[in-house]
């Protein structure tokens, strides 16, 4: 076998390595955490503006935050904080230690929920949700639609089939994949079709983890029963989009006619090529 | 403002990152969540300190990749066969070759190579070539010269090469940069 060519990084001269200038993924960080101020601020902003792929890395450190607060919420961690601040003897660390218990419990807890939506979603001949083909860069499953339940102070990550009541606030997280193009698009029980996103992906960069939340929250509607959000994925997006909203409308069809039921249908209608998955939740009043 | 609402604050605006960098160099999510509970744990010994910090992203960021750095030293692997099969992937999937700050997994190999013997090469190749830090900030961060950090990065690209010419017979460079 012959070995690629490997490219070492170089360094230049002392004389030539003034890099005060550039713009680093760093500064990139740091203008998303609002750290920079005045001209830093405007100066890291304008190379974002006009750079594709450091606005691109900023796209994906938003996403990426946004995921974790919303897979590891604070309120639990601010609820233990609370609970041992009224205890005035304990020293600094021992207030640390108790707080940051809490926080071992939270994490622990956000691992937990999130192993229990993969073992519900790959469960084979269940009549539960499909999670599809999407393989992470190991060749592991990974859910390819997943949902997150707002509560006050932070979220939770939902559960296929879960109950949710009229008003409840949900955030669909989709996992990108090669596939240049995604649609959301969902079905309920009264046979209205809603798409939630439609939108190419060959701006997410590569090495992006875990599920990206779509923008909006949605709020539930009082319409009882099962509703299946799908998330299909091609390459054309105008001609996935419509293969995706024909079969919505077709399964749509099929449910109001009492043909289909969507507890049991996990996939829409398409072109086999076309990877798909699958989850739903029950509306109640 | 009390001591749990900063701390919490910072959780909010930084926590992400934090995980998203131990994620980055530990490669495993339950360890990159442990990680990140002992990164917590040492700023919420510090407060004090944060409160005047113009940026605790830059702070968090140091304690965070020492933090992750010592995990990795305490591991042992074979790496001479994990550097082979690292490459060996590469073969056929680029022409011309590849660059060492492309491929993430061999660069972290080389890394985790180097904390065992230099922990603070280690460090400063992180911020340097996994971080895309520039040169400035991490000579603020670390408090070095600029021209001693350029002798120490050049350090670590000696070592890599020699890490990976003795691992991987057969192996060529594009060229040499130092």
């Amino acid at each position: 076998m012959t070995l690629p060519r490997v490219h070492l990084p170089d360094l230049p001269d002392d004389a030539a390595a003034d890099d005060s200038a550039r713009v680093s993924r760093f500064d990139v960080e740091r203008l998303a955490c609002g750290e920079l101020r005045g001209d830093e601020q405007a100066r890291v902003q304008r190379a974002v503006d006009r750079d594709p792929a450091l606005r691109a890395f900023l796209q994906e450190l938003r996403a990426d935050d946004a995921a974790f607060l919303l897979q590891q919420p604070p309120a639990a961690f601010m609820a233990r904080l609370a609970a041992a601040t009224p205890a005035p003897p304990m020293t600094p660390w021992a207030r640390a230690a108790a707080v940051l218990g809490g926080l071992r419990l939270q994490l622990m807890a956000g691992a937990m929920a999130a192993a229990a939506l993969v073992a519900v979603v790959v469960l084979p001949g269940t009549g539960g949700d499909d999670d599809g083909p999407i393989r992470g860069k190991g060749g592991e499953r990974q859910p390819a639609l997943s949902f997150f339940v707002k509560e006050d102070g932070g979220a939770r990550l939902g559960s296929a089939g879960e109950t949710l009541k009229a008003g409840d606030q949900i955030q669909l997280a989709v996992k990108d994949a090669d596939p240049r193009a995604l649609v959301v698009i969902g079905v309920d029980s009264a046979g209205v079709v809603s798409v939630y996103a439609s939108e190419e992906t060959t701006t997410v960069p590569k090495g992006q983890t875990g599920p990206r939340p779509l923008p909006a929250a949605l709020v539930l509607d009082d319409v009882v029963g099962a509703e299946r959000f799908f998330v299909v994925y091609g390459d054309d997006l105008a001609a996935l989009e419509r293969a995706a909203r024909g079969a919505a409308a077709r399964l749509a069809d099929d449910v109001k006619s009492g043909r289909a039921d969507l507890t049991v249908t996990t996939r829409l209608a398409v072109d086999d090529a076309l990877p798909q998955a699958s989850i739903h939740i029950l509306k109640v009043r | 403002m009390r001591d749990q609402e900063i701390l919490a604050g910072l959780y909010r605006t930084y926590g992400g990152r934090v995980y998203a960098r131990c994620l980055r160099l530990l490669k495993n999510p339950e360890e990159a969540q442990d990680a990140t509970q002992e990164v917590f744990i040492k700023v919420s010994r510090s407060l004090d300190t944060f409160r005047n910090e113009a940026s605790p992203l830059t702070w968090m960021t140091r304690i965070a990749t020492n933090h992750c750095l010592n995990v990795i030293r305490g591991k042992k692997a074979p790496w001479h066969e994990k550097y082979r099969v690292e490459v060996e992937t590469m073969s056929g999937t680029v022409d011309g070759g590849f660059h060492l700050l492309e491929h993430k997994e061999l660069l972290r190999l080389v890394l985790s190579r180097v904390v065992e013997r230099d922990p603070q090469l280690a460090e400063l190749a992180t911020y340097a070539f996994v971080d895309d830090m520039r040169q400035q900030d991490i000579c603020t961060l670390v408090g070095m010269s600029a021209p001693t950090l350029r002798k120490r990065l050049r350090e670590f690209i000696a070592i890599a090469r020699d890490e990976l010419s003795s691992h991987v017979p057969g192996i060529t460079f594009a060229e040499a940069p130092i």
